[in-house]
């Protein structure tokens, strides 16, 4: 007697887990569960970049006071330090703006560093922009024309930078990701369902006679429907199961293999402890979903039965 | 019991393969069904499993006109009649002892009433020895036994054989016969069907004769005096 046989009831009679068509579709349950686990991994990390990048860079204002003046002449420190105390004493006074401060020389230099490459010996020689930041809390852009316009009073050259413009293009990019994966994880839910229903479907076709046999015999709908139950059971819970813990593996193994490569094309799956929780509840979900449409495709199809 | 008023059964748009069929079956009745091959002999057999429902007319089980019956109800009038069929029909998957446990187990017998009544009906048709077999290794007349205990196992109220001797020698078949008249003097209301007129002839039955669809009741000599188990209706 196989372990099979030993863990289902005796009222299992159709043995609809032996002919072919089962390897394939655990397979298939197994793989499309795995692909959800990966793209809800990456749709939070999407989620946790947009919450960083937000909470960072939203109402965050920074102005760039640049060395040189409109004809390629250098400042001199005195002109430069002025300009600075100026610019902070106006966002001092306003009500919009808060937190105002400038970026020390060293992090400046460290901001501009990694666009001249690897010769930084650069940086030594030249004389670095003023950066001053500050929080503002309007997104008036009146006032933000206004305020640049004040600044250029005390500065011609200094640059305001809301960051809005480049935020709202990265938002743009990150949601249509966001956007895809949902639509991925449709069309994916959706592919499940048909090979659910259509493999139901080919069980039933395969095994007519015996249907036919045991609904003569006094069958009731409840009874050949256990009989499917049990086979999406034996088939789907474990392959919903060893596909997220496939996805799970294979994530980690991502991570720790290229948490160290300084490389953007490398994904990272950074997700947390309440993510990870609700990642687990995908297999359970792809259990839900294929007993749910196994069992309707079954009643559906019995129906047709006299 | 059993009645039949004015049935017609047809297979789609085709022509009816049963018309006009009236018969009733009194309750512990021995009929034989009988008519050549294509007169409908099967399409009949499979109203009385309630395996089709009938295109016109009415047809009345146990007290129930079938068509008032839910699909729930339905099952249960299936599990009072028992099925034999030519080709056996077994599950070869199963045992012979979990194929003859078929139909308590669909009537939720308890696993201690399965054991004991299965172990005793394999020991009648003396299988005992073979119920842990499956069917395919077993020969064609031990299958037929299966498949008739598995048709009993439930005390039906209504048994019903396809062509039973159809593919046994003369002696297996009067034995066999000699099992139904022995189920039918404990109660079972019988009806089966067969083409073999050695068997008719020396069993004194009625018989549902079928042509081209058309039913009429023939009652042998013998049993002219006794009460008619079959009435022709509006023939």
């Amino acid at each position: 007697m196989s372990l099979f046989q030993r863990l289902t009831p005796k009222s299992y009679i159709l043995p609809l887990h032996k002919r072919s068509g089962s390897i394939q579709f655990f397979t298939i349950i197994a793989l499309m569960t795995a692909m959800l686990v990966i793209i809800g991994a990456v749709q939070f990390s999407l989620l946790s970049t947009v919450h960083n990048w937000k909470s960072l860079i939203e109402h965050q204002a920074s102005i760039e006071i640049p060395a040189l003046d409109q004809n390629g002449r250098d400042y001199s420190d005195e002109e430069i330090n002025m300009m600075t105390q100026r610019i902070i004493a106006l966002l001092e006074n306003i009500d919009y703006t808060s937190d105002v401060h400038t970026e020390s020389h060293e992090q400046v230099a460290q901001l501009i560093g990694p666009w001249l490459g690897e010769n930084n010996k650069i940086l030594d020689n030249m004389r670095l922009p003023v950066l001053v930041n500050f929080n503002i809390n309007t997104d008036d852009n009146d006032f933000i024309a206004q305020l640049t316009k004040r600044i250029n009073k005390i500065a011609p050259r200094a640059r305001l930078q809301t960051h809005k413009n480049w935020l709202n293009k990265f938002l743009k990019i990150v949601n249509g990701v966001h956007g895809l994966g949902l639509l991925i994880i449709a069309v994916t839910v959706t592919a499940t369902l048909f090979v659910i229903s259509s493999t139901v479907r080919t069980r039933m076709a395969i095994y007519k006679k015996e249907l036919a046999l045991i609904h003569i015999m006094g069958a009731h709908d409840r009874f050949i429907l256990r009989q499917f139950l049990i086979y999406l059971g034996y088939l789907v819970i474990p392959a919903a199961f060893i596909g997220a813990i496939a996805a799970f593996i294979m994530m980690s193994i991502i991570s720790a293999l290229f948490l160290s490569a300084d490389t953007a094309f490398i994904p990272s799956f950074g997700v947390n402890g309440g993510q990870f929780f609700k990642l687990l509840f995908i297999p359970l979900l792809i259990c839900i979903m294929s007993i749910s449409i196994g069992a309707y495709t079954v009643i559906r199809e019995m129906k047709r039965m006299p | 019991m059993i009645k039949f008023s004015h049935v017609g059964l047809r297979y789609g748009i085709g022509p009816e393969v049963l018309s006009d069929v009236n018969f009733t079956l009194e309750p512990g009745s021995f009929h034989f069904l009988s008519g050549p091959s294509g007169s409908g002999k099967t399409s009949l057999m499979s109203l009385l499993y309630l395996g089709r429902k009938p295109t016109r007319g009415e047809i009345s089980m146990f007290g129930h006109d079938i068509k008032s019956l839910s699909r729930e109800q339905l099952a249960f009038m299936r599990q009072k009649v028992g099925v034999v069929f030519q080709d056996f029909r077994l599950l070869n998957n199963l045992t012979a002892f979990e194929n003859v446990a078929l139909p308590l187990r669909l009537s939720n017998k308890s696993e201690k009433q399965i054991r004991s009544d299965v172990t005793e009906l394999l020991e009648w048709v003396e299988l005992g020895e073979y119920m842990h077999r499956l069917p395919l290794t077993l020969s064609g007349g031990q299958q037929q036994r299966i498949a008739i205990a598995r048709a009993v196992i439930s005390k039906p109220r209504l048994l019903l054989a396809d062509e039973p001797t159809g593919n046994l020698d003369d002696n297996i078949g009067y034995k066999l016969m000699g099992l139904f008249e022995q189920l039918n003097r404990m109660g079972t209301t019988m009806v089966i069907a067969t083409h073999n007129q050695q068997i008719m002839d020396k069993f004194y039955h009625k018989k549902l004769i079928l042509q081209d669809g058309l039913l009429t009741v023939e009652t042998p000599r013998n049993i002219m005096h006794d009460a008619p188990s079959v009435q022709e209706e509006a023939m």
